[in-house]
């Protein structure tokens, strides 16, 4: 990079806010979506809102494309550096700025991790509802850039519907608030079209985060069935029921050996399926819906159905979800998964779609899901070593994605496009709808310096993947 | 439960709507202009035509449906022909069990709610007037109600959208699933663009189930600030309200108020009996002992006053009416406040807050309030609001002085923003010119 470029970077962020050496900056050159790979030329790391203006204005007078960047985390490739010299990270934007107990809400900066909002306000009983896996080091404003969900999204929603405002810093360095600290801000509803649009409409470096009441109470079951058809059954009846559970999550035969033989939880590992089932709110709703539940599981031929007895038993059972993927490690020395959704009817139909790609591709493909949502996570299981596996685990994945658009579908439902699936988005949008997001993007970012060639397809320059993606958990 | 799947719009190609589906031209009048055409499409292949007919003549069009909000936004810079989307009203799919529905966006609220009903399904939305609230203008006004305290508004509901563009071009965003981020979120782009970047054609919702019990409890006080502690206390606690309205006059010509009380909270609680029951007994635990009254509403006059409080903002005459957002805590203050301004003015006021939103609707009776006492006063709400970062929205007032009031506000920084948006999406300004912030 030129000398005067970086002297200029220097001066704006001072010397601790550079990472220039070629080996500190190699820690840069992913995030959790780890097949594809750049090293960006330099990274600065801001003290503040202002910093971050300064560094922007300059590189678009200069026109030097950038990527902004939290934890790294995201699993899409959302921050890879793709003809991006400059990457912005957003570590040290790391202050909650205002808690409102009152009003419910947070104003923090985007480099805070999302379980520190949370953790400030959890002793006065509230919490910052959106939950990712990854929420002991995702940031703020990687939420905000991927609108993430979290286990939680059935009842309580995602990043979206809990964000108020944003100040961003525009790709010309302007700075702005969008929406703000009260509802119905007039206007367009431009912190909306922000969110979720992966970082490529400018920076957000502070955002007014909606606190939420803890429930008063929780109930987590384990239901066991002999196949995943009576646990899909369950799924609907419950969703039928008029019961908006917090969780359902659903794991099938092979992942449930691959807990059991990983962590000895005792899991039944001859079932065909177990579900995850979680109900919060008002201890007094709990019992009659518990009652309704245990109901369903039974008519849906539920072998046994376990209620944890305790906070302890509660956290037990998440942890063996949450550990499901590490599990995987002990069956194939390599796997990659998919992100589809598909109408929460389907899931027998993806379910079986996917047996069938497994089949004809000659991959174990193991499953554990959001069911709630419809949200399929096939894991499909391969080793890098054999060329030729490889190069199927890659068709029976695409495979796989181009069912989920024929139920209805969409290609993801928490990863984000990024660089993985940008090739994929003409199966869901006509070149119309494609046009209209490319040309709402030259909106807030006319030359496509903030982080280019992301989530939009060039036209004609379609990708094509051959290598499997990444198996990082989820 | 059965699967309702009728054909895709696109199929129904007819040329007009049935003359009886057709509101009257007579409704369409903004600020006094009638529009010289009025068009009843009904296929989202007809939209497209006659947008892109207008497009190329620059002809300005307004988005109807059927005329219940036209007095919001300012006055039309021009107005040649109201597109009236009734016609557009199918049940385009509906998964009961996948909770998604898929209609027609001149389909009324209250017909969708029907339908969804017949599965003990809902959308929770709550706006004013839902037999003549289409879904494509909730969505384009954001309307909503009393229960948006627990449900949300439509941004949290609306998971695809078709529009068709200016140019006549038909896009989507979003899709059919209840989680989903590939691409931009266009839906949220249009909760609130005011018919001014598009005509929305079709609309998917994630729905829930109804609750199986409601009850309303209407609590009386001395002051706006003593209604105003209760209710942070409520949302503060492990309550969950339905709703929570909070009320300087008595919606209900029944109500047996204490002698002194003027301010009134309206607390709804809904769900499964076991949880309303256990709420309404510990209300008084949360809220303390220091109000007037303590009254459970029975279900008719629970159900006139949900009415009441609905309707609220559009409801009675009135000479001026604004929405103000604040936060919560600044809401008692700026009731007691107003009132007291409202009186010195001797323009009585009633007001009615969305107590844990925020969100204040005032109205102003009185049809011989001069031109510039109106004036006076909506300096008087924003300067009060503004001063708390907060925003005023005038909801009504005479076209005349619409200009003047500046019926939107301010929006700051992020204006040129919103411009470059209409001209990106509308760059002959041709949808309702003049009517958005800013006179965009």
């Amino acid at each position: 990079m030129d000398q005067t470029i970086l002297e200029r970077l220097y001066d704006i962020v001072g010397p601790d806010g550079v990472v220039a050496h070629k080996s500190a900056r190699s820690v840069y050159d992913c995030d959790g979506y780890t097949l594809e790979k750049a090293v960006p030329e330099i990274v600065v790391l801001p003290h503040s809102t202002e910093e971050v203006a300064a560094v922007v204005k300059f590189l678009n007078r200069e026109k030097i494309a950038f990527v902004p960047r939290g934890a790294g985390t995201g699993l899409s490739g959302g921050c890879l550096p793709v003809e991006a010299p400059v990457m912005i990270g957003t570590s040290r934007l790391n202050k909650i700025v205002h808690i409102d107990l009152l009003n419910r809400y947070v104003v923090a900066q985007s480099g805070v991790v999302n379980l520190w909002v949370s953790n400030a306000v959890k002793d006065q009983g509230f919490q910052y509802a959106p939950d990712p896996s990854s929420q002991q080091a995702c940031t703020i404003g990687g939420n905000i850039a991927e609108n993430s969900g979290g286990p939680h999204t059935l009842k309580y929603g995602v990043t979206t519907n809990h964000v108020l405002g944003l100040e961003v810093v525009l790709p010309d360095g302007e700075i702005v608030t969008l929406g703000g600290t009260v509802e119905d801000v007039p206007g367009y509803d431009l912190r909306g079209i922000t969110i979720g649009a992966e970082g490529t409409f400018g920076i957000v470096t502070q955002a007014a985060l909606k606190l939420t009441r803890q429930p008063q109470s929780y109930r987590t079951f384990l239901a066991v069935f002999e196949s995943v058809h009576h646990a899909t059954q369950t799924v609907s009846g419950i969703i039928a029921s008029g019961i908006v559970p917090a969780a359902l999550e659903m794991m099938d035969t092979l992942i449930i050996q691959a807990i059991e033989e990983a962590f000895h939880f005792g899991f039944p590992t001859d079932a065909g399926a177990v579900l995850i089932i979680e109900i919060d709110g008002l201890a007094a709703s709990l019992d009659p819906q518990t009652e309704r539940i245990q109901e369903i599981c039974k008519q849906n031929q539920a072998r046994e159905v376990r209620i944890a007895r305790d906070d302890a038993e509660r956290a037990a059972l998440w942890k063996s979800r949450k550990r499901a993927f590490g599990a995987i490690g002990r069956l194939s020395p390599n796997y990659c998964t998919q992100d589809g959704v598909v109408p929460r009817t389907k899931v027998p139909d993806i379910l079986q779609r996917i047996t069938e790609v497994s089949e004809k591709y000659q991959i174990r493909i193991a499953n554990v899901f959001h069911a709630g949502d419809g949200n399929i996570h096939p894991i499909l299981m391969y080793d890098e070593r054999n060329a030729d596996e490889t190069r199927r685990v890659v068709q029976a994945g695409k495979e796989i994605l181009n069912a989920c658009v024929d139920l209805g579908g969409s290609l993801t439902g928490e990863h984000g496009i990024g660089v993985e699936k940008m090739g994929q988005m003409p199966l869901i949008f006509s070149p119309e709808d494609l046009m209209v997001m490319t040309q709402l993007r030259s909106v807030f970012n006319p030359d496509n310096l903030c982080n280019p060639n992301k989530i939009i397809p060039t036209p004609g320059g379609c990708i094509d993947v051959t290598t499997p993606r990444r198996q990082v958990p989820l | 439960m059965s699967s309702i799947s009728s054909k895709p719009l696109e199929d129904t190609f007819t040329p007009l709507t049935q003359a009886a589906d057709r509101p009257p031209p007579s409704q369409f009048i903004i600020d006094g202009q009638a529009p010289e055409t009025v068009v009843y499409p009904a296929s989202i292949e007809e939209v497209s035509r006659l947008l892109k007919e207008a497009n190329e003549h620059g002809r300005a069009i307004s988005p109807v449906g059927h005329g219940a909000f036209l007095h919001l936004g300012g006055v039309p810079k021009r107005y040649e022909q109201a597109l009236c989307t009734t016609g557009l009203s199918a049940i385009v799919d509906y998964q009961p069990t996948d909770m998604t529905i898929t209609v027609g966006a001149g389909m009324s609220l209250a017909q969708l709610q029907a339908i969804l009903g017949e599965n003990g399904q809902w959308l929770p939305l709550d706006p004013p007037c839902p037999e003549r609230a289409t879904v494509g203008g909730v969505i384009a006004a954001n309307l909503n109600g009393p229960t948006r305290f627990s449900q949300g508004t439509v941004r949290d509901f609306l998971i695809g959208i078709k529009v068709v563009r200016a140019d006549g071009t038909l896009i989507k965003g979003g899709g059919q699933v209840v989680k989903n981020v590939a691409g931009y979120d266009l839906p949220k782009l249009y909760c609130g663009s005011f018919g001014t970047l598009g005509v929305i054609v079709e609309a998917t919702f994630m729905i829930r189930p109804r609750p199986e019990a409601q009850t309303t409890l209407a609590l009386t006080f001395s002051s706006a600030e003593k209604a105003g502690e209760a209710a942070l206390k409520l949302t503060g606690s492990d309550m969950q309200p339905f709703f929570l309205e909070l009320a300087n006059f008595s919606p209900l010509s029944f109500s047996r108020d204490q002698q002194g009380d003027t301010y009134r909270l309206f607390v709804g609680f809904a769900g499964i009996q076991e949880e309303i029951d256990d709420q309404r007994n510990h209300l008084r635990d949360v809220v303390g002992d220091d109000f007037g009254s303590i009254e459970e509403l029975s279900v008719d006059e629970a159900q006139t006053l949900s009415q009441a409080l609905r309707d609220f903002p559009v409801s009675g005459p009135a000479t001026l009416r604004c929405k103000v957002s604040l936060q919560p805590t600044q809401l008692a203050a700026f009731c007691s406040d107003l009132a007291a301004e409202a009186q010195r003015r001797h323009a009585p006021v009633r007001s009615l807050a969305r107590a844990g939103n925020g969100i204040l609707y005032a109205a102003f009776e009185g049809d011989t309030v001069p031109d510039d006492q109106i004036l006076s006063l909506v300096d008087w709400i924003r300067v009060h609001a503004t001063g708390s970062n907060g925003f005023v929205v005038v909801e009504e007032i005479p076209s005349a002085l619409k200009e003047r009031a500046n019926v939107w506000g301010s929006v700051g920084k992020a204006f040129p923003l919103m411009q470059r948006l209409k001209e990106t999406l509308d760059p002959n300004g041709i949808f309702n010119p003049g009517r958005f912030v800013g006179g965009i």
